[in-house]
């Protein structure tokens, strides 16, 4: 019989995304569940916020991993189809307020199983539950009031390293 | 071809179109970005990026199931699909 466990994670994301004449910096601070069945097979996250987000992997921390990539590559995509940094921004607040009620609950079980005991977290860092939960869409260049900077979606890469190389150029 | 564990985009169409009503798609380059009741979900895209047919991982579908919070009605309209 195998038991299905849930472990509740809070994270922050740190991203620099190039936009048609922009460059912006977002910080997310979200949560989402790790799920294991224990069968062996795939471990899945699901997103709370973003909660229309979910990301598989052989184990914890290669799910953990395609989440991250998911993510970004998600924030790429936004860049690549807004017209400016105000489309960008009010496009990654949607995305990341997209609240999925049912894996919140998910969470919420999953953090009363911690504080008890029930299940061996030893592997995550603790941080309290209730801390902050935010997005932060700042630009940092733009072309605007007159062009600066050669910015386009096209510059992005799946790495910020690569987005500092590309900017740099 | 889908495969097991996965359904099918066409499957996904008819779920949507049943219990999504209203709901709207945009296909970009990495994703596809489904947009219901103020939410926005996202689905990865086929293999090949543009092929019209093809298989997500159930993981995927259920959460856009619980995003959106459909389950009563895939439930009740897909009662052979398992997905929940």
């Amino acid at each position: 019989m195998f038991t299905t466990i849930r472990y509740p994670v809070l994270f922050t994301y740190r991203d620099v995304v190039i936009g048609a004449g922009y460059v912006a910096h977002v910080e997310a601070s979200g949560r989402f569940v790790i799920e294991d069945k224990g069968t062996g097979e795939n471990v899945w996250i699901f997103g709370v916020n973003p909660g229309g987000l979910a990301a598989k992997g052989a184990g914890q921390m290669e799910a953990s991993e395609a989440f991250r990539s998911s993510y970004r590559t998600v924030l790429i995509d936004l860049a690549e189809e807004s017209i400016d940094f105000d489309a960008f921004k009010s496009q990654v607040e949607t995305f990341y307020r997209s609240t999925c009620e049912a894996t919140e609950q998910d969470w919420q079980e999953a953090v009363i199983r911690v504080r008890n005991g029930e299940i061996d977290s030893d592997w995550l860092e603790k941080k309290p539950a209730g801390q902050e939960r935010s997005i932060k869409v700042t630009c940092i260049a733009s072309n605007r009031p007159e062009p600066q900077i050669d910015a386009k979606p096209s510059m992005n890469s799946l790495s910020d390293s690569e987005v500092v190389k590309a900017l740099a150029a | 071809m889908v495969s097991s564990g996965q359904v099918s985009s066409r499957k996904i169409s008819e779920i949507l179109d049943r219990c999504a009503p209203g709901y709207t798609t945009k296909d970009r380059t990495h994703k596809r970005f489904v947009y219901f009741d103020g939410k926005m979900a996202i689905l990865p895209r086929g293999p090949h990026g543009r092929r019209k047919k093809y298989g997500v991982e159930i993981g995927h579908v259920k959460q856009l199931i619980r995003l959106f919070n459909i389950g009563d009605c895939v439930r009740g309209n897909f009662p052979g699909e398992n997905i929940l």
